[in-house]
């Protein structure tokens, strides 16, 4: 036998199927993105800040009913209507309204840019990946760290809602509003995953992508609010991504979210409307993203 | 030989700081103010006699200063560390105080003259329906230059020390500064650059602008501050932040090396 | 008597320099001395090699002890950049730019005019490609511009970090030849690689570098000599191997063989020998070979030698 066929041992092991290779490419995506010290103290004061404030306020509310002056307390917190919705969708509006954009721009941003900087993708593409599982897998990544944000503080408050109800059934009487307020979350992850990785693919430098995607935000929601005022037509508040879901979530969840002064204003944004603009943003991410990662063997 | 490495240096990154998608970034950005002001002036049912002044603050001093401050501050010398290409620089007969400097000063003087235009340009398309003169224009875009001149060095510093300056700079840029700007019976307020950029502009129009409009945006100001005392907190502002960011760059090497043996 | 004249203070010098990079370290207790000619800088891949010469170019400060070069601290004075060219190691560029824009801002740094970056961009070989924008070039023409900013002056010295990586074998007799047209006009040329070959090919001087300490300085025939003293080790698999290391041990140059679980590891100073002549002598005794390998010819194996001798 010649002596290179004989030190030749073909591999026996099988390739993994597709949806397994967007998985682990979204394991290490995210395992890559808790490795930066930033996020993780980030990522860590959003879980203890949305899930241990709501989880107090909470708890004051069982210990306060019937106790006017607990109740009075409460009230300074800006809580008019004491119970777990109010507390739920306040959560929402505090973490959708600027965190999520934050948390966006670190963990959702980079995670392409990274790979097109470190020349990476030809890297991913030489091996048995389509362009779906990578697109996939780094969707997942940024999707985690989202719902951390957006949908686990709701299921924590859900069960705190069930440990401490007075009332028998109380789980099962609660589950539609639940299952509303994850789904507002859910459109929520939905939405900035997909604007954060259609502009992460759009840049080399994460930094420029994470900067493009905060002041996106910034800019959209001045513009929108600029534009409604000076032109009086609240449909230019559909400009707005964060507006859309924002209308969006008061129109799916019955207790009222937010301040009373943005909830008004909001209001005005017809429902219709704000699910075209919620799909135009969410699809124009999604749209942007395909087209770059389809040109990617390209651009590399 | 070192001026002419000065010069040669500032002309390449006056060429780079507006070049590529980063380049129509700031474009758009300085083009921003003028078509809002334009679709205001054009369609807006009501426009009151402070538009100009409230535009000027809202957009211009607290979105577009700060957002290409951070943008080319960052990239002065980020952009050549980031690319390697640093130790082309460093490996010339330039000192490196004048290589940050002569780079600042190429990033600044790439965008300067494109928001002082969009300023003037702002305050012609009000001019048509209120009263803003030519004075006005002239210093509304000195002050914008002004602070974007501030903004770049600090975000330019910033990036010495820190490799997410990008980061940092956004949270300094819009949530320090903002809350600080919020902060308007106990004095801090006055430790945020905007609030100056808002002083001189609120000093420029002294007298014209009706008490009732903007007054959220005025009560941090108080009454006995001067136009002086802010040109002196801007220009000690800019002339330390450059001077840490030339010590920095003398002294430290490792940061920005490659730490490859 | 007649005094002998004062020997001419060093080029470039190293005393007792390291550097440090946190816990990591980059050099240790470097103490060389570079004169005129070309000196290759040869060591494995993390032997410190680029430490040294930044250190050398002013890109780094010693962490202790002192660099010098034309008699001067190349951290804190960078005039001396005025008659230093620089190549670096790593894939840098302002990729929008052409390759001449490119040399003809980096020489005009340097205080050169225009027509002697583009004498520079001649001398590599890039006259046609100039006007190309750098990101379309091949590896090869990468090296060559970075090779063009690097002589574009015309410098004293000449530092060039791993400068072969990428080019063809024309490119590669081109580049040696430049730096012995360096050497022949009074210039100093020090070039770091981790080839072995590479360095024989292009100086006469050389400094063994391994884990972040210079090993060895000498010229190039007390280098070879050193390393070729060194036995190299092969691996050869069989199932009969008591039989096969009966045969081996009449090969040529073999010193010693040890027998380990179906292998013969041989010990030789002329592996050359033992792979011309092993196949024949198993075919003329019928024994069965699954397989041979070298087992310590990379240089990491070689300097690990020169360390533990």
């Amino acid at each position: 036998m010649p002596i290179d066929i004989a030190s030749y041992r073909a591999w026996e092991g099988r390739a993994r199927p597709a949806p397994l290779a967007a998985l682990g490419i979204a394991a290490t995506t995210i395992r890559r993105r808790l490795r930066i010290r930033i996020v993780r103290i980030i990522v860590f004061v959003f879980l203890v800040v949305s899930t241990g404030a709501a989880a107090l306020v909470f708890y004051g509310t069982l210990t306060g009913r019937g106790d006017p002056r607990v109740q009075e307390q409460i009230r300074r917190f800006g809580f008019e209507n004491v119970d777990v919705l109010a507390i739920l969708n306040r959560l929402f509006d505090i973490a959708i309204g600027f965190w999520a954009f934050v948390l966006a721009a670190l963990v959702g941003a980079p995670v392409i840019a990274e790979d097109r900087r470190a020349r990476a993708l030809p890297l991913y593409f030489s091996r048995p990946i389509g362009h779906i599982d990578y697109v996939l897998g780094k969707a997942m990544s940024a999707a985690f760290f989202l719902a951390l944000l957006l949908i686990v503080p709701r299921i924590a408050m859900y069960g705190m809602d069930i440990a401490f109800a007075d009332a028998k059934g109380a789980a099962w009487d609660h589950m539609p509003t639940f299952l509303r307020s994850c789904a507002v979350g859910a459109l929520g992850v939905a939405l900035f995953t997909s604007l954060s990785l259609g502009v992460s693919s759009l840049f080399e430098r994460p930094a420029y992508a994470a900067l493009f995607l905060l002041g996106l935000g910034a800019l959209l929601s001045v513009t929108s609010l600029f534009l409604a005022d000076v032109l009086e037509s609240p449909g230019w508040l559909a400009l707005s991504p964060y507006a859309c879901v924002h209308r969006i979530a008061i129109d799916l969840l019955p207790v009222p979210i937010g301040l009373s002064d943005d909830t008004a204003a909001l209001e005005k944004l017809g429902i219709g409307t704000a699910w075209t603009g919620y799909a135009a943003w969410t699809a124009l991410g999604l749209f942007v993203l395909t087209l770059r990662v389809r040109r990617v063997e390209v651009v590399t | 030989m070192t001026l002419r490495g000065f010069l040669l240096l500032w002309g390449h990154a006056a060429s780079r700081a507006l070049r590529g998608r980063r380049g129509l970034a700031l474009l758009f950005l300085a083009a921003l103010p003028v078509v809002l002001a334009w679709i205001q002036v054009q369609h807006g049912r009501h426009l009151s006699e402070t538009a100009f002044v409230a535009v000027t603050l809202m957009f211009v001093f607290q979105f577009v200063v700060p957002v290409a401050g951070l943008f080319l501050g960052v990239a002065v010398l980020g952009d050549e560390i980031e690319g390697r290409t640093i130790t082309y620089l460093f490996t010339r007969p330039i000192p490196r105080p004048l290589v940050f400097l002569a780079s600042y000063l190429g990033a600044v003087s790439a965008f300067a003259p494109l928001l002082a235009i969009a300023v003037g340009a702002m305050a012609h398309i009000f001019g048509t329906r209120v009263p803003v003169t030519g004075r006005d224009a002239v210093a509304s875009a000195g002050i914008a230059v002004a602070g974007f001149v501030v903004y770049t060095a600090i975000f330019a510093t910033l990036r010495l020390y820190f490799q997410r300056a990008l980061f940092i700079g956004f949270i300094f840029g819009f949530i320090v500064e903002g809350a600080i700007s919020k902060l308007p019976e106990s004095g801090i307020s006055s430790w945020s650059v905007w609030h100056h950029l808002a002083l001189l502009e609120v000093r420029l129009f002294d007298g014209r602008l009706p008490g009732q409009h903007l007054r959220h945006l005025l009560q941090s100001i108080a009454p006995d501050e001067t136009v002086a005392g802010s040109v002196a907190v801007l220009a000690t502002v800019l002339a330390v932040a450059l001077v840490i960011g030339m010590l920095q760059i003398r002294a430290q090497e490792t940061r920005l090396a490659n730490a490859s043996t | 008597m007649i005094p002998s004249p004062p020997e001419p203070p060093p080029i470039a010098s190293f005393e007792h320099a390291a550097k440090w990079y946190g816990h990591v370290i980059g050099l240790v207790d470097a103490t060389v001395k570079i004169g005129p000619g070309v000196t290759g800088l040869l060591g494995p891949n993390g032997a410190g090699k680029s430490t040294f010469l930044k250190l050398l170019t002013g890109q780094l400060q010693p962490s202790q002890g002192e660099v010098r070069l034309l008699g001067v601290d190349p951290f804190a004075k960078p005039s001396v950049h005025a008659q230093v060219g620089f190549l670096p190691e790593q894939d840098a560029f302002y990729e929008e730019m052409s390759g001449r824009a490119f040399v003809r801002f980096l020489a005009g740094l340097q205080g050169c005019p225009r027509a002697r970056a583009d004498e520079a961009i001649e001398r590599v070989g890039l006259a046609s490609a100039g006007n190309r924008k750098i990101r379309t070039y091949s590896k090869g023409m990468r090296q060559r511009v970075k090779l063009a900013q690097a002589i574009a002056h015309d410098p004293r010295v000449l530092v060039l970090d791993e400068p072969l990586t990428g080019m063809d074998p024309v490119a590669r007799r081109q580049m040696i030849d430049l730096m012995r047209d360096f050497e022949r006009r009074g210039a100093t040329v020090i070039v770091s690689s981790h080839i072995l070959h590479e360095v024989e090919a292009m100086t006469d001087r050389v400094i063994l570098l391994y884990q972040g300490r210079v090993r060895a300085v000498g010229t190039r025939e007390e280098i070879r000599g050193l390393l070729d003293r060194h036995p190299h080790q092969i691996r050869v698999r069989s199932p009969r191997p008591r039989d096969l290391a009966r045969v081996l041990l009449d090969l040529p140059g073999v010193v010693g063989v040890r027998l380990d679980d179906g292998s013969v590891h041989v010990d030789t100073s002329d592996p050359e020998a033992v792979y011309d002549r092993l196949p024949a002598c198993v075919l003329e005794e019928g024994l069965p070979v699954d397989g041979i390998e070298a087992e310590d010819m990379g240089l990491d194996a070689i300097f690990g030698y020169l360390v533990t001798k």
